[in-house]
């Protein structure tokens, strides 16, 4: 099974002035000349899939220049039926949800109706990068797998920004502190918990892949570190977890009070990445880094698919100038079957697909229009 | 182009109410202009006077226009039971249900360290001295369940509990009448948190 995006619509979103794209649910090839709007397609689906962009923090950036409200709207056709998502955001009112036209006060009910998983060429820093960027990955991925990881991910931190502010204050509230400390604990618990849990499931998956990219010849390994919590194999029930964090919560009482922050907790932790049982944060060379990449996203796909039952979207923005023909055609060919992907490209011969999909669809990206090109390849 | 003196004050004035800005305030100003004389008279008698009447209950530190309120005043509620609340429309609320017969307490408020509330700011010390005599048995905590409702509920608890006063927390549920599978899973978990056995 797989959902998949029937229609979007946007307006005044990036250079769209208005578009209506109606997209197969298999293949979908975006192409075009650079800045003509290939990423801004993806950019939305990802606003719709997670609520908000990959490119920037802040949604007025895609607000079409001299107008005041975007909007972005997709028909998402999952087994329980069709969804109809509708994103509004302008400078003057706040961000405003419908769901199957009903208004949502909460934008997180949004996250998890068109799950998607993203590869761009930002990504090929995930292994380099600092670890929020690592952890941005986990906390996007469970979010769109459940709501409830993302009601304790958005409770938790809010309450390590209460907890910093307390930490600041010239009198600390001692009675408030031991609150926190044990909300941080039971909610910090629950994160570390089923993110450790994630790595633990994704790491074979995404050995297996990296093992074919690779051909064999380094094997790859994914381990969640915990602060204070300490490496995944202890990071499995909660119970202990909870202990942990506790104790780890007391060892930096006062390094805490000095610092004034909070220096323990799933907002610190991290995944680590070894390659043939080196440390891939330190010392992957760029080829490793992208076949690694490459592999856990490929293996996020799979994940998902398991934990939702349904195949989510891939988001391929611009892999043919970042991939060498081989890791190219490996990633094409696991794209084809079940899975409704939408991949950007200057030229179709850049993809060097010789032989099409039936379910594929064309699309010539020219200043901010959409046209379906029906010559058909293949 | 500027306003004439009159206009542009009650303009002014207007954009110190909360959610009024500037346009809202000019849209409002020239409502009132248009309104019938004895209309805003009748308006401005009413916002001088309920600012003069209104003050806060000597006992459970709700808004009320007599000391003790009317609820504290009542001879017919169960003294042995205090509701907490955050604010005054949370008593309303309860009030509707007409199951609750006890009394209520008002913290106006709830911790908060990133607005700067913290315990002094919020009716706590009021709350603890009317638990001193014995006659109070049971306190419900029915603050918000967001991260400061609880935190203040947790916070309260703990303060309490020492005076030997049963301490309950209002549960967090399912709606009623709804179907359980339009439940959204964060409710639905935290209600199968907190099941209990009939």
């Amino acid at each position: 099974m797989r959902l998949y995006l029937a229609t979007l619509q946007l307006g005044s979103f990036r250079n769209y002035d208005s578009a209506t794209v109606h997209f197969s649910s298999g293949l979908n090839v975006l192409y075009g000349d650079n800045a003509q709007g290939k990423t801004n397609l993806l950019e939305a689906i990802h606003y719709l899939a997670t609520g908000r962009s990959h490119r920037t923090s802040r949604d007025q950036d895609m607000i079409q220049e001299g107008r005041d409200e975007l909007l972005a709207r997709a028909e998402v056709v999952r087994k329980t039926g069709t969804i109809d998502l509708e994103l509004r955001y302008g400078l003057k009112t706040r961000k405003q949800l419908k769901i199957n036209g009903i208004a949502e006060r909460k934008i997180a009910r949004l996250v998890g109706s068109l799950a998607a998983v993203l590869f761009s060429p930002d990504d090929l820093q995930l292994l380099k990068g600092p670890p929020s960027g690592r952890r941005r990955f986990l906390d996007m991925e469970l979010s769109q797998i459940s709501q409830t990881y993302l009601h304790h991910l958005m409770a938790y931190n809010r309450l390590v920004a209460q907890r910093n502010t307390l930490l600041k204050e010239s009198v600390v509230d001692e009675g408030l502190l031991a609150i926190y400390n044990e909300q941080l604990v039971e909610t910090g618990a629950r994160l570390v918990v089923r993110r450790a849990e994630a790595i633990r499931r994704l790491s074979p998956i995404a050995a297996r892949y990296h093992e074919m990219l690779a051909e064999g010849r380094e094997d790859l390994r994914l381990a969640y570190h915990s602060q204070g919590v300490g490496d995944e194999d202890e990071a499995a029930d909660l119970e202990s977890v909870r202990r942990r964090l506790e104790r780890a919560l007391a060892r930096v009482r006062h390094e805490e009070r000095r610092r004034q922050v909070t220096l323990v907790g799933p907002h610190r932790d991290d995944v680590g990445f070894w390659i043939a049982g080196r440390d891939a944060r330190l010392y992957a060379s760029q080829g490793q880094q992208r076949t690694a990449v490459l592999a856990l996203k490929l293996a996020e796909l799979d994940f998902m698919t398991q934990e939702i039952g349904e195949s989510p979207l891939l988001l391929l923005d611009d892999v043919a100038s970042e991939l060498d023909p081989h890791r190219r055609h490996y990633l094409l060919s696991a794209v084809r079957e079940g899975v409704q992907s939408f991949i950007t490209c200057t030229d179709l011969e850049d993809l060097m697909v010789r032989e099409w999909p039936e379910s594929h669809r064309l699309f010539r990206v020219r200043a901010g229009t959409v046209v379906l090109d029906d010559r058909g390849l293949g | 182009m500027y306003y004439a003196e009159p206009i542009a004050r009650l303009i002014e004035e207007l954009t110190k109410l909360p959610g009024i800005g500037p346009k809202t305030a000019q849209r409002l100003a020239f409502h009132i202009l248009h309104m019938d004389r004895s209309v805003v008279e009748g308006i401005a008698r009413t916002l001088v006077e309920a600012r003069a009447k209104v003050k806060y209950c000597s006992v459970c530190c709700n808004l009320t226009d007599q000391d003790p309120c009317h609820i504290c005043a009542d001879e017919d509620r169960d003294r042995s039971t205090i509701c907490v609340v955050q604010e005054p429309r949370d008593v309303v609320a309860m009030e509707k249900t007409r199951e609750y017969r006890g009394l209520y307490h008002v913290l106006h408020g709830a911790l908060n360290p990133m607005e700067g509330i913290g315990i002094d700011d919020i009716r706590v010390k009021e709350l603890v001295a009317r638990l001193g005599d014995g006659q109070v048995q049971e306190v419900i905590l029915c603050t918000n369940p967001n991260t400061e409702g609880e935190t203040t509920a947790m916070y309260i608890a703990r303060y309490i509990k020492p005076l030997g006063v049963k301490v309950t927390r209002i549960a967090r549920g399912l709606p009623m009448g709804g179907d359980l599978e339009y439940a959204d899973e964060v409710t639905l978990a935290k209600a199968l948190e907190g099941r209990r056995e009939i």
